[in-house]
């Protein structure tokens, strides 16, 4: 055996940028590609050790077994506060009288029972983290989104833009779907890598709610918020069927010859959502047979880094189709339509 | 003085965009005008937190412009009032 292991590597660097400057050639490469080696793992440690909030194992306190949410529902009574408020129902009590509190503990059991049921997934972090909702944040506060710890707030809306924000099966799953995300590949949130995180988000958003309407790939409507639009958004935030057309202010793009440089990653996100769209309607069925385990592989796959373009995300959703499905299977054709359709390069 | 405000991201991924004299801001007395004076020009160094709100703001007085970028959470808590009084004039792009 000659594979060298330079992660914990015996060799200091100082030797190795001595080597490096040698005049002889051989030794010269030698040591620059070990140096360049050395920097990839400790870039790979350093950024393993971000998702995970600096802890490169958790301890093991108890065995789960999973295959149930651990769900606590809070009232923020619209302070804008990220301190979890009084707590208004815990996992396995009846519902309450306030139905944001209902669907918000309803929708964070529907996101968990997707990532378990299809993927085997306990919660977000795959070791069983609780999911935290807050309603009620803020005064007509237009937003819903995910703290990055296991808390999700969500704001009422204004009644124009937004309305109870809880009611949108798909924003719940959009905004846990960050915390999938942050757990693996953790997309950076700014161009094309932010755009992805985006869309990966509004992918499986979509999928819990066609899964908990039971609404196959021609029965959903493919559009993301449509619960939770006021009347100047009507009639949803964004459409993954035709990008552009979900309301008068929609801006995303459908194909990449209208990318919008520097644009917000909600503008981009259109271009990886319709060939998920694209994917998905071409193998038919339910999005999560075949579509969704091809972008769960990729999103969970440690080649697909945090500054990922559309086309090495791209890559990666092919990889995965022709390993799991096979060369000439039905997916990977699938696959390359869907990209083939918004022009990203295979 | 001339205050825009726009506001950028959230969930629904929209642009809010609002602007006004601050002597037609009911409340914004000097004390307001001073720590708009103040505001860091520029932009925030690391990319917003998923689905949160970015905001810009552009204060103008005699004739100078000057334009600062927030994350939400980053935003002075002194300002809070009046970005939100010129957003709730504003209009989406």
């Amino acid at each position: 055996m000659t594979t060298r292991h330079p992660l914990h590597c015996i060799v200091p660097p100082g030797l190795l940028d001595r080597l490096a400057r040698a005049s002889d050639e051989a030794v010269r490469n030698a040591a620059l590609d070990t140096l360049a080696l050395d920097r990839r793992f400790r870039l790979t440690r350093a950024e393993s050790a971000a998702r995970t909030g600096g802890f490169l194992a958790r301890p093991v306190t108890f065995a789960r077994t999973g295959g149930q949410p651990n769900r606590t529902i809070h009232d923020q009574q619209h302070s804008e506060s990220q301190t979890p408020g009084v707590v208004v129902r815990s996992e396995g009590q009846p519902p309450v009288s306030d139905s944001a509190v209902n669907q918000a503990y309803d929708g964070l059991g529907a996101t968990y029972d997707y990532y378990w049921s299809i993927f085997q997934r306990d919660s977000l972090d795959g070791q069983g983290l609780p999911l935290v909702g807050c309603v009620h944040f803020g005064t007509a506060y237009d937003n819903a989104f995910y703290d990055g710890a296991g808390h999700m707030f969500f704001g009422d809306g204004d009644g124009q833009m937004l309305t109870q924000t809880t009611a949108g099966i798909d924003v719940i799953g959009h905004e846990l779907t960050h915390g999938v995300t942050q757990h693996e590949a953790n997309l950076t949130y700014s161009g094309q890598s932010g755009a992805l995180n985006e869309s990966v988000s509004d992918v499986f958003g979509i999928q819990v709610k066609q899964r908990v309407l039971g609404l196959d790939v021609t029965q959903s409507d493919w559009l993301i918020g449509a619960d939770i639009v006021g009347p100047e958004l009507q009639p949803a935030l964004r459409s993954m069927a035709a990008p552009g057309t979900a309301n008068p202010h929609d801006d995303q793009p459908a194909d990449m010859d209208h990318y919008v440089p520097g644009g917000d990653v909600h503008t981009n996100s259109g271009i990886p959502n319709h060939a998920f769209f694209v994917v998905a309607t071409t193998l038919g069925g339910h999005a999560w047979d075949a579509a969704g385990p091809i972008w769960y592989a990729t999103v969970c796959d440690p080649a697909l880094h945090p500054g990922a373009s559309f086309a090495q995300f791209a890559k990666l959703t092919l990889k995965h189709a022709q390993r799991d499905y096979g060369q000439g299977s039905s997916e990977a054709t699938a696959v390359r339509a869907g990209w083939d359709a918004v022009k990203v390069p295979l | 003085m001339h205050i825009q405000v726009v506001r950028r991201g959230g969930i629904a991924g929209v642009t809010l965009r609002g602007e006004t004299d601050t002597a037609e801001l009911a409340g914004a007395g000097r004390d307001t005008e001073e720590l708009l004076r103040a505001l860091p020009s520029g932009g925030p160094a690391v990319p917003g937190r998923p689905d949160r709100f970015r905001y810009e703001i552009t204060v103008t007085e005699a004739g100078r412009s000057q334009t600062a970028h927030f994350n939400e959470g980053e935003l002075p808590e002194g300002l809070r009032p009046v970005v939100k009084a010129v957003l709730d004039r504003g209009t989406l792009d």
